[in-house]
């Protein structure tokens, strides 16, 4: 929990940018080399990174949206701010 | 001149001293305008961060024009103020509600501040002040973007940070706060 901010910040930024999960994790991996729990605080927060969703990803209503393929659809009191994903 | 728009013009020798010199001035304009937008409409109406902070802006220095660049720290002032009125109104319903049961965790829905439930508003803003701590720029982008309301290309002109940059910042504060929030919440 109390690596290095900078040098986990640094990883996260490199590692969260590669398209693909393989990638990610060879570089964190790599990155890491060494230090287990540089590489646990690391995933940990590329984990939350996925699993965050609509988490703060919002603007106001009537305003411009910055992501693409967003919507402004509401539910009773909630919007649909984007699509996550669909049901198997 | 307007006091805020000196102490605009005299920035650029001392940035803390600026910001806390505009900190209570933006701050007592805003709560009025939010108390008076409620007051006016009807139940159920949602403050509009970003339109408050416009007006602010408006009133305190009469730049007619909208445009961010230049004017970073009358945006960090007014976000800090928004937090802090959206948080004390939080913490108020809480005092109010209390006994009858905490709210629900929600993250999902607190896409932006006033869309949070009041319980999520406050883990925000006590995991915001910890990343504050770490890293303050990133602190100030969030407090523009989740509790100004605004997106991230004028968070990254007030900032004066190039749009990649702020998105950087954004997605690592994201993560970085989810996770913070997921812990204090796992813990409690």
């Amino acid at each position: 929990m109390d690596k290095p901010f900078k040098t986990v910040r640094q990883i996260f930024d490199e590692a969260s940018e590669l398209s693909d999960k393989a990638s990610s994790e060879r570089f964190v991996a790599e990155a890491c080399a060494g230090d287990d729990s540089l590489r646990r605080r690391v995933e940990e927060l590329l984990q939350a990174h996925d699993a965050a969703g609509g988490f703060m990803q919002g603007t106001l209503d009537g305003r411009k949206k910055s992501d693409p393929g967003t919507t402004t659809e509401s539910i009773g009191p909630y919007r649909l701010i984007e699509k996550l994903g669909e049901g198997e | 001149m307007s006091d805020a728009s000196r102490i605009l013009n005299a920035s650029g020798d001392n940035d803390l001293k600026v910001a806390e010199e505009l900190l209570p001035l933006v701050y007592q304009e805003l709560r009025s305008l939010a108390a008076s937008k409620m007051a006016q409409e009807q139940a159920g109406h949602t403050l509009q961060p970003m339109a408050l902070v416009h007006e602010a802006w408006l009133r305190l220095v009469g730049g007619g024009e909208k445009r961010f660049d230049g004017c970073g720290h009358f945006f960090a002032a007014a976000a800090e103020a928004m937090r802090r009125i959206l948080i004390e109104r939080a913490r108020r319903k809480q005092t109010v509600k209390r006994g009858a049961g905490f709210e629900r965790l929600d993250l999902e829905h607190a896409d932006v501040a006033i869309h949070a439930s009041d319980e999520t508003l406050l883990l925000v803003n006590d995991a915001l002040d910890k990343l504050a701590k770490e890293d303050p720029r990133v602190a100030a982008l969030v407090n523009l973007r989740f509790f100004a309301g605004m997106t991230n290309e004028e968070a990254a002109a007030a900032l004066g940070v190039s749009v990649r940059t702020a998105k950087r910042h954004w997605t690592f504060a994201r993560a970085w706060l989810y996770d913070e929030i997921r812990r204090a919440s796992d813990s409690a």
